[in-house]
């Protein structure tokens, strides 16, 4: 069944294997014939999203270690030294012409799409895929999530948080609706391997040492009331709102009620959702973030809620992280500093949600539609293996983060100085592709109805009332800043 | 090819255009410089990609 037949179906329906955020076969989820390990560890993007993860993060840490000055002793000595942080950039922001922002930053453009070019050339010959046609397509979608990147970063776009992703969405969009996407540029289009292995690269920069750092209230606000709100929202979105895909429920449920976009891409891949749905998740979650973070400061401020109480209210209830600290600078330091460590110890919750969530999926939601009773080696066969990578990388470096003697001060500068720049360019090439890959008339009947609207805003409401009374209690009642 | 290039002459209008003008304006100068001050990328996607959180956290 095609997708424009069943926009709604589930992407693992009894109908048999059905394409997620990408096409490729290795990754259906119901698979008549069950592949060995060996070979599926050879030759799957799940495996590879996990090498290519993984080497970039040795490689990374490494060279921090090797350049390293003896005596370092913060972040501001370890700055620009390594050589990552010049020859791994994006483009810049700029107000009249983006030229002088690009001649900045060529280097370190140029060395990402040599990086990226060159690990994702290896990898698609060694999984036995067209590397030739890779290497032909892929300087032109590279060029395109250049130039998404230079639209995001015009400075009124970028102060309104409409972050690249949107942009990048928008571009492939264009391309897929005016030109038709050129046949030869699809074995560049690898939406769901570039989502994976950006996806390993962020659980390095998630840092289960950093949880704390607001205490017991940052932790009520935040892992309390998000997981009884993503919930809810499901569980509202299956029993009321009845929406039929599964995996869309769960995107948007997920991108609301935990932290926008990196979330909604985390909680898709887990679940296998269509990119037609992470799509609309994603454009729903900045659509409300942008009215947000303009109205919540205002009310807040009505209100004369204490500043803390108003900066965690923010922290907890705003899908993304820069628009949250907009609207808590508004309200001053004290809730600008609750409002973004609310945020962090909430972006923190995402491994967590991704393995709950595949979990979930492998063993409850795919064996009510395929009707098979779902054993342990089951489970463990369809579960997406990149979500271990994710949770593996989170593990190791909160462990150096936290445990090794100026471990910590290493990780900040590796994510820093290269890896949360490569990671951006796999979300952004992914974004390209999906736009490259959708149809504007595959989105349109997920609008129908409008209850992925009806599911965002009954959540996010139910968002807002418990985050806020969560909020009172914990910064009004029980631990009252002075 | 004649809707890509409508396409195309539109976003060299808002984004050659329009939105050069509009960073012009007094609103959004202001908003940039308090936003630049506060040290916030308010387009991050992700904690680590906002520069205030390191004094927040050193804070902490």
């Amino acid at each position: 069944m095609s997708q424009a037949d069943n926009p709604h179906g589930s992407p693992n329906s009894s109908s048999g294997p059905e394409p997620s955020l990408s096409s490729d076969a290795d990754d259906s989820v119901v698979q008549a014939k069950r592949e060995p390990l060996l070979k599926l560890m050879a030759t799957s993007e799940d495996w590879w999203a996990i090498y290519i993860g993984f080497v970039i993060l040795a490689i990374g840490f490494c060279i921090v270690l090797l350049t390293a000055p003896a005596d370092y002793t913060s972040l501001e000595s370890l700055k620009g030294i390594s050589p990552m942080s010049t020859y791994l950039g994006k483009p810049g922001g700029w107000e009249d012409s983006p030229l002088p922002a690009l001649a900045k930053s060529w280097k370190g453009i140029l060395g990402a799409f040599v990086v990226i070019g060159v690990l994702f050339t290896v990898a698609t010959k060694l999984r036995g895929k067209d590397a030739l046609g890779f290497i032909k397509g892929f300087p032109v979608v590279f060029a395109l999530a250049t130039f998404a990147y230079i639209l995001a970063g015009q400075s009124v776009i970028k102060a309104y948080n409409l972050e690249y992703a949107l942009w990048a969405l928008l571009v492939g969009l264009i391309i897929s609706n005016t030109l038709k996407t050129p046949a030869w540029m699809r074995p560049a289009i690898l939406t769901e391997f570039f989502i994976k292995t950006g996806l390993v690269l962020l659980g390095a920069e998630v840092l289960m040492s950093r949880l704390m750092a607001l205490g017991l209230p940052g932790i009520g606000v935040a892992w309390v009331v998000t997981p009884i709100v993503l919930i809810s929202t499901y569980i509202f979105g299956q029993k009321v709102l009845k929406i039929p895909s599964r995996s869309l429920n769960m995107v948007i449920s997920a991108d609301m009620s935990v932290c926008g976009v990196s979330a909604a891409i985390a909680t898709a891949a887990s679940c296998r959702a269509k990119k037609e749905e992470l799509s609309l998740a994603i454009g729903l979650s900045l659509s409300f973030t942008v009215v947000m973070m303009v109205v919540l400061p205002a009310v807040i401020q009505a209100l004369d809620l204490p500043t803390a109480v108003g900066g965690a209210w923010l922290g907890g209830t705003i899908d993304a992280t820069g628009a949250v600290a907009a609207a808590g600078a508004v309200l001053g330091d004290e809730a600008l500093e609750v409002a973004t460590t609310v945020k962090m110890i909430q972006n923190i919750l995402i491994g967590v949600t991704a393995f709950l969530v595949a979990a979930y999926w492998v063993a409850y939601v795919e064996k009510n539609e395929t009707s098979q009773k779902v054993g342990v080696g089951e489970i463990w066969y369809r579960f997406p293996k990149f979500v271990l990578g994710f949770i593996i990388a989170s593990i190791l470096f909160s462990l150096i983060h936290g445990q090794v003697e100026g471990g910590s001060l290493l990780t900040d500068a590796m994510i820093k100085d290269g890896t949360k720049t490569l990671r951006g360019w796999f979300f952004c090439l992914a974004f390209i592709c999906i736009g490259l890959d959708t149809n504007f008339k595959e989105l349109l009947p997920y609008f129908k109805g409008g209850k992925p609207m009806m599911l965002y805003v009954c959540g996010q409401s139910l968002n807002l009332i418990l985050t806020l009374l969560m909020s009172y209690l914990m910064f009004g009642i029980l631990f009252p800043t002075s | 090819m004649k809707r890509f290039l409508i396409v195309a002459a539109c976003v060299a209008i808002v984004w050659g255009v329009v939105l050069p003008r509009l960073a012009k304006t007094n609103t959004v100068r202001e908003r940039n410089a308090w936003l630049k001050e506060k040290q916030i990328d308010p387009a991050a996607m992700f904690y680590t990609e906002l520069p205030l959180m390191d004094r927040v956290l050193a804070g902490r």
